[in-house]
């Protein structure tokens, strides 16, 4: 409990009886030259003045007598008798003294519980919010009883329905979303006396309130009050946040909420703060609970990827089930990417709401990508939630920024005296190439997880995972990066030149394919055709350059040293004038487990029975403990500018770091 | 006489019918796949066919676009049968590559596609005249001589917008393209393509900042001139030294490329 300061001093007033300043200084008076003795307890006095030291007087009647204020318990006609922070309370008959108990509880302690015994730790410092102490409460917009339609075609339709969108408490599930928050009980208070509850900021939370029966009812903060019977009594309640923090400059996602106490003799307030919790999105030092791909109907391609990847997850340790999403979008990475929202929960746990972020991305027409509508058809449910937001003006030529192959996660590091125990968002954005800014801002008013910004504006598709991708690792850092190198694939190839190899060709039994015909060309070409060709080299040559860029911004925000990269091969051609993988990206593989990378096969050039490329990468990514799954992906990925990443897409362990101790 | 002229072309398409022509029907399908704003996977495939195609790829690219296609569809077709024709380097599409540049209000895309294909045959001259043109400036660096990287630097020098000035930085840089120039046959210009490339692009580091100078310091490094440190050295002594130049010294000491 809390009691402002200024209420203090008005509260200190009454309690000496409201009269002039004197009246309730106590102690020796001097009236001329004759001392006189001061009354003591039961002495007939006209004022304050007339008493010893620690004695009042109380007029009761005409006439007064020195009393010492009386405190908890104490009889008394008015609060005048009372003993500075008490008030006289009527409500048993008979006048007594008592001290007035406003407190409104939160789990300031992050304990996962509401804890109004006096003193508890959660009355302390409650109405501040910081690293080591403060209350937090979930935007509530998952949907526990799975009640909201799947076949609304709006896009704005279709993300309106969640829990916070209605006014009461959708079921049991919906009630462990919500922030507990009390009203201790104050058992003399008068029964003038009502309370209310406003927040603030105000809008941003819906408080729910426990009637008999244990039902739960709205607290309107506008038109409801707490009768006296109810603060008798206290008072159960629970917050609701009705959305995530979109723009911090809007809002920062802090909540104070006040309790005042009217219809005593001065109105008394306490007041908590509380935070939202921010979306916080994996990184991939988290092993993968469930697996995502897309199966495009009708496509033998797609079965034969599905295949493959269900059998390549089958054999890391993890085995996260591989949930299949029947699309004809095949960008799994793209369309959604997953997260969630954590508040303490009872014995150090996370009480946690999983949420997805649908593509930003605007299609023809103006519409937001179709198969981003599966983060509210699909995923929206008991402790799941989706999330949007675009802008409709947004800019054509960077929409594929909005994919989430374009936003991944620098695991935890400290650098710098900055520590980021849920790591950074790394994505790619330049002034003039940048991603949606609506959703941009609402990611980075997260603050948890920082951005990082690197330039991806020369790759055709402008995706992050495109080069750049994280490992866990037995290094003190914990992780390692991934990175391409165009450099060491040329480096290699002219090796096997220098060897007399020049003749033996890669990406063999790969094609070109014509999708309509059937018809497809061979793909085949031999090292020394690849190191001849300009376009090849040159768009290499660039990728190299324009990797270095990236690696420069990377190293100074983490001081990731060379011993922490992981050098991935492979080279880059050029269409419509900007770069993709001319080999397949194998840096671009989809992490299935704590030690188990599955990359695209790179159909690199056989040499005395041995994939080159794939045993430079096996080799490298065996000195941290990392098991290499080849999966053919050419025809579905490759082929059309991805990788197996961008197909695929996973839900992780929550975290154990919590991010309210994060200190952002 | 109109009537002629569409028949002519209407007989030249049907003449021409094969694999290109089959090819074009999967563009809805191949645009439908996309992962970025356009299909890939039609250029590789167009060259794939090899050299043989190249009459039907010409006539395809006065073919306009199924009415059909999708915006993004039909560009993508465009601009990747012009880009294979370009990779032929084949004298017989010149007059395509002329039309489409012509065209001013072509896409960007397609301008710069043309602007490419005439620099692979070599037209640095005629490109050079167009300087003025972003498309062009886009698409002239595969014209790799002397001559080109000398115009793109002279234009650097004319106070262009950051945009533009981004524009040539990344010309310059693909005139000097250290790889690029290590397969071609003929490599007498090459050491003073790339110096010139990459005096021009110390002096715009210094000059811009923002994109730009970032733009500067990663094409010194794909230029990979062994005049470069030199250059830097210069800006300082003559007093254009940034503080950032320092870093720019360690990365290009790097040697990224010949690591």
């Amino acid at each position: 409990m809390r009691i402002s300061l200024s209420l203090l001093v008005t509260l200190s007033l009454a309690a000496c009886g409201g009269g002039p300043v004197e009246s309730f200084l106590s102690g020796p008076a001097s009236i001329g030259p004759v001392t006189l003795l001061p009354g003591i307890e039961g002495s007939p006095c006209e004022a304050a003045s007339s008493c010893g030291s620690g004695f009042l007087c109380r007029k009761i009647g005409g006439s007064g007598v020195c009393s010492r204020p009386g405190v908890e318990n104490a009889s008394c006609a008015d609060t005048s008798h009372c003993a500075a922070g008490f008030i006289c309370s009527s409500s048993a008959g008979a006048g007594v003294c008592t001290r007035p108990l406003v407190d409104l509880r939160v789990d300031v302690n992050r304990d996962g519980i509401v804890d109004v015994a006096p003193g508890a730790a959660d009355d302390l410092d409650e109405d501040t919010w910081n690293a080591t102490h403060g209350a937090i409460f979930l935007a509530n917009i998952d949907d526990d009883e799975v009640v909201c339609s799947r076949t609304v075609t709006g896009d704005v339709q279709l993300a309106a329905c969640n829990d916070a969108a209605d006014e009461i408490v959708n079921g049991a599930d919906d009630l462990l979303d919500m922030a507990v928050m009390k009203v201790a009980p104050w058992a003399a208070a008068p029964m003038t006396a009502t309370g209310k509850l406003l927040s603030t900021p105000p809008g941003k939370i819906r408080i729910f309130k426990q009637t008999a029966g244990n039902s739960w009812e709205l607290f309107d903060e506008y038109q409801n009050v707490l009768s006296a019977d109810e603060l008798k009594a206290g008072v159960e309640l629970r917050v609701e946040g009705k959305d995530v923090v979109r723009d911090s400059a809007v809002w920062d996602g802090y909540v104070s909420v006040t309790l005042e106490v009217s219809g005593i003799e001065n109105t008394l307030t306490d007041t908590v703060k509380l935070r939202t919790s921010p979306v916080m999105t994996f990184h991939h030092l988290e092993a993968p609970q469930t697996s995502y791909v897309t199966r495009v109907p009708r496509d033998g391609s797609s079965t034969a990827f599905v295949n493959a990847l269900k059998g390549a997850i089958a054999n890391t340790t993890e085995k996260a089930p591989l949930v299949e999403i029947a699309d004809n979008d095949q960008w799994t990475q793209d369309f959604f990417e997953t997260g969630y929202m954590t508040m303490p929960a009872a014995g150090g746990a996370q009480h946690t709401i999983r949420v997805a972020y649908r593509s930003a991305s605007l299609e023809q027409g103006g519409f937001l990508r179709p198969a981003g509508r599966v983060v509210f058809t699909s995923f929206r449910g008991k402790d799941a939630a989706g999330l949007q937001a675009w802008s409709p003006t947004q800019d054509g030529n960077s929409s594929s920024l909005n994919s989430y192959g374009n936003t991944e996660t620098i695991p935890p590091y400290s650098h710098n005296g900055q520590t980021y125990p849920l790591g950074r968002l790394l994505r790619g954005a330049i002034p003039s190439f940048a991603p949606d800014p609506v959703l941009s801002k609402m990611m980075e008013s997260q603050a948890v997880q920082p951005h990082l910004y690197v330039d991806t504006s020369w790759l055709l598709v402008g995706h992050v995972d495109e080069t750049i991708s994280f490992l866990k690792a037995p290094n003190p850092r914990g992780w390692v990066l991934l990175v391409n190198d165009a450099a060491q694939a040329k480096a290699m190839l002219e090796a096997q030149v220098a060897a007399g190899n020049g003749n033996v060709q890669m990406h063999v039994g790969k094609r070109w394919y014509n999708y309509n015909t059937n018809q497809y060309y061979s793909a085949a070409i031999s090292i020394s055709q690849v190191l001849a060709n300009t376009e090849i080299m040159a768009a290499s040559a660039e990728a190299v350059g324009e990797v270095n860029a990236q690696l420069e911004i990377i190293k100074a925000a983490t001081g990731i040293t060379e011993a922490e990269i992981i050098r991935v091969p492979f080279l880059h051609y050029k269409e419509f004038g900007y770069s993709i993988a001319y080999q397949p990206g194998t840096v671009n593989g989809f992490v299935a487990g704590e030690q188990d990378f599955i990359s695209p096969d790179p159909f690199g050039p056989v040499i005395n029975g041995v994939d080159i490329f794939k045993k430079d990468l096996e080799d490298k990514l065996a000195t941290v403990n990392q098991r290499v799954h080849w999966v053919d992906d050419w025809d579905l990925y490759h082929a059309n500018m991805g990788e197996i990443h961008c197909g695929t897409n996973a839900a992780r362990v929550i975290p154990a770091a919590k991010w309210w101790e994060g200190g952002r | 006489m109109k009537a002629l002229g569409m028949m002519v072309v209407l007989v030249s398409f049907a003449a021409f019918a094969g694999p290109v022509s089959d090819l074009r029907q999967s563009v809805p399908q191949a645009d439908a796949k996309k992962r970025g704003p356009l299909a890939a996977g039609l250029k590789p495939t167009l060259l794939a066919m090899g050299e043989g195609v190249i009459p039907e790829l010409i006539v395809e690219a006065s073919r306009p676009a199924d009415p059909s296609w999708s915006e993004s569809a039909a560009l993508a077709w465009r601009v990747s049968v012009l880009e294979a024709l370009g990779t032929h380097k084949d004298a017989r599409a010149r007059p395509v590559f002329q039309r489409q540049l012509a065209d001013t209000s072509a896409p960007f895309m397609v301008q710069r596609a043309a602007a490419e294909g005439l620099a692979k045959l070599g037209d640095a001259d005629v490109l050079i005249a167009q300087l003025d043109r972003d498309a062009v400036v886009a698409g002239i660096g595969s014209a790799r001589t002397h001559a080109v990287a000398r115009a793109l630097a002279l234009e650097l020098t004319k106070q262009p917008s950051p945009a533009r000035a981004k524009l040539l930085v990344k010309a310059l840089g693909e005139v000097g393209n250290a790889w690029a120039w290590a397969t071609l046959p003929v490599r007498t210009e090459e050491l003073a393509t790339r110096n010139e490339a990459a005096k021009s692009l110390v002096a715009a580091y210094v000059k811009f900042d923002g994109e730009v100078r970032n733009a500067a310091a990663t094409q010194l490094l794909i230029v990979d001139s062994p005049s470069t440190a030199a250059f830097i050295a210069q800006a300082r002594a003559g007093g254009l030294a940034v503080p950032e130049l320092d870093a720019l010294s360690q990365r290009v000491a790097s040697k990224p490329l010949g690591r």
